[in-house]
Parts: C-alpha cells; sequence; structure tokens
C-alpha cells in the first residue's frame, strides 16, 4: 500500500506544472523580428523621406543618396531645405530659365558652404552636389528651369531621388 | 523526516526570468517598426550638357562624335545621332511612362547602337516642356540598361536657352 502510494505521487510530481508559461518558443519570434527590424534599417548613405505630397518616380537605377543641399517640386511649390520658395505657376509663367527666388537662397546657401568650408580650414568645393525630390507627375519644363538655376548657382552636380523598383 | 524537509527546502528554481527581457522586446519592435524606413530612395546621378563638350566637339577629332540623343515628341520617340539613320518609336501621346513596346523597342534599338560603338557611354534625353518627369526617368532606365550610363537632360528646341 505504502509503495503504491509513493509511485502515485512520484508520477504527479512528474507531470504537474508550476502554471508558468513557457517564453522560450515567443522569445525566439521576438528575437527575431527584432533581428529583421534592424537589418531592414538604412545603414549606409543618407536617409531621407521626400516631403508629404510628393511621390517620387520609380527606376530600377542602385546609387545611394548623398549628402546635400535638397530641393523638393510638389504640383505647386518649390521647397528648398524643407522651406517653400516659389511657386511652380511662377516659375512655368516666367520667361525666363532661372527662377529668381531659388536663385538667391541656392547663392545663400552656397555661401554658408563656402564659410564653414573657411572654417573647418578646408579647400571649397567648385562644384556642390544637388538633390532634386520631384514629384513623378510635373513636367519638365519645370524640372529644366529647377536644374538650369542649381547649375547657374554652384551646383551643376545634380542628382535625381528616384525610388527603387522592387 | 527532518532530513527530506530540509531537501525540499534547498530545491532552487533554474528557470530563466524571461519576462523583463520580453518587456524590453516588445517595447523595442514597435518603436522600430514606426521609425523604419522601408522606401528605398535611390539617386540617379545627371547633369546639363557642357559648354565644354561643345568646343571639345570644336576641336575636330577625326571620326566625329556620335552625339546620341532619345527625342521625345508628340507621338514618336526618335533616337538620333551622327552616322546613324534616325528611328522612330511609336509613342502613346500623354502616357505618363513608355509602354512595354515602346521600352522593348527602344532597349533594343539603344542596344544595337552601343553595340555598333562600344566607345558610347552618353546619351541626351531630349525632352518637350509638357512631358512628365517619370517618362524622363524611365527613358534614362533603359538607356542605362543598354550601357549608356552617362544620360544628360535637355529641353527640346522651342524652350531652349543657354545650354538648357
Amino acid at each position: 500500500m505504502r509503495r503504491r502510494r509513493s509511485r502515485s505521487s512520484g508520477l504527479m510530481e512528474k507531470y504537474t506544472s508550476d502554471g508558468g508559461l513557457t517564453l522560450t518558443s515567443m522569445m525566439d519570434i521576438l528575437t527575431t523580428l527584432l533581428f529583421f527590424v534592424l537589418k531592414s534599417y538604412v545603414s549606409g548613405g543618407e536617409v531621407t523621406v521626400p516631403p508629404p505630397g510628393v511621390t517620387l518616380p520609380r527606376s530600377s537605377v542602385n546609387a545611394d543618396m548623398h549628402t546635400s543641399v535638397v530641393v523638393a517640386i510638389d504640383h505647386d511649390s518649390i521647397i528648398l531645405g524643407g522651406e517653400r520658395v516659389a511657386t511652380v505657376h511662377d516659375a512655368v509663367a516666367s520667361d525666363e530659365l532661372m527662377i529668381a527666388p531659388l536663385a538667391q537662397r541656392l547663392t545663400e546657401a552656397r555661401q554658408q558652404m563656402d564659410d564653414l568650408d573657411d572654417k573647418k580650414g578646408v579647400k571649397r568645393e567648385t562644384a556642390r552636389l544637388a538633390t532634386i525630390q520631384g514629384d513623378a507627375d510635373i513636367e519638365f519644363r519645370v524640372l529644366q528651369k529647377v536644374m538650369y538655376t542649381l547649375d547657374r548657382n554652384g551646383f551643376p552636380d545634380i542628382a535625381l531621388a528616384v525610388l527603387k523598383k522592387a | 523526516m527532518r532530513r527530506r524537509t530540509q531537501r525540499k527546502a534547498l530545491k532552487v528554481n533554474t528557470d530563466l526570468k524571461l519576462m523583463p527581457l520580453m518587456n524590453i522586446i516588445i517595447a523595442l519592435i514597435p518603436m522600430l517598426l514606426l521609425s523604419a524606413v522601408f522606401l528605398e530612395v535611390k539617386v540617379i546621378e545627371t547633369s546639363l550638357p557642357r559648354d565644354a563638350d561643345a568646343s571639345a566637339a570644336a576641336a575636330q577629332p577625326a571620326t566625329p562624335p556620335l552625339d546620341l540623343a532619345v527625342h521625345v515628341r508628340a507621338n514618336v520617340y526618335v533616337v538620333e545621332g551622327h552616322g546613324i539613320d534616325a528611328l522612330l518609336v511609336p509613342r502613346r501621346p500623354g502616357a505618363p511612362a513608355p509602354d512595354s513596346v515602346a521600352t522593348l523597342q527602344l532597349a533594343q534599338a539603344l542596344r544595337n547602337i552601343t553595340a555598333a560603338h562600344p566607345d558610347t557611354h552618353d546619351v541626351r534625353i531630349v525632352a518637350e516642356a509638357h512631358t512628365r518627369y517619370q517618362e524622363v526617368i524611365a527613358l534614362m532606365d533603359v538607356a542605362r540598361a543598354a550601357g549608356l550610363v552617362n544620360a544628360a537632360l535637355e529641353g527640346a528646341a522651342p524652350e531652349t536657352a543657354g545650354g538648357i
């Protein structure tokens, strides 16, 4: 009798858990997810988000973005460094290729960059890079005028921002 | 009896305490997902046609440069250059980008040209005022796929002035 009782109490001990959750498998899932999310972060080049209202065109190109002056063009405005400097309507209405308000702001930006280079004690760059974030639907004449204005105001190297095709 | 009680008291729970780690990870994952940028922004480096190119061309080398250009016209793309016959590819007017047939024909034409002139890497995309930006980018993609990696943008004649 005593032997039977001791055997049954041993089985009870073996099959009875303490009621805690088994978290190891969930930890595995979460750890994998964490690594995936960390890996999907952009680790190289410049990270940029187009301003609201700008849908970048899609392209198969694979070159990373570099730090530069950014000019965004949406349906209404031409934006330099996040600040609206001219309207598309005015730019299109003018017969001139140069967009005067944009040219003025670019000259100021260029001057600031040169001053910064002087303070750092490095040689001034003769040609600076500018990136255009244009909406896919804008007309070429607007892009043409922005590119011309950039070129004539010390930013002859121009990069066109696009979304990579899947 | 006393010995058995002592053995019970010394029993240690060796399970890892995972709850604090779980809490950290559960807080970290939504934060990373919210701040992650899943859109990959890339760039196409380009420039305007240079005056220096014109002066170099004026030096008149033994073989004149090809000066390859893809013109966007109302109903047609025109591929032309020095020493090659102009090639016309139908274009759907008002389309935001070349259709698949036009893309294939353009790609084939440009590949034939680069095969015949292996040193050619430059092309001018000559767009009209109302050409959509997406179409210009699509044409640059087609040219790049054919080996013409240096694409310069140029406005069509009526709006052109000062080298662009």
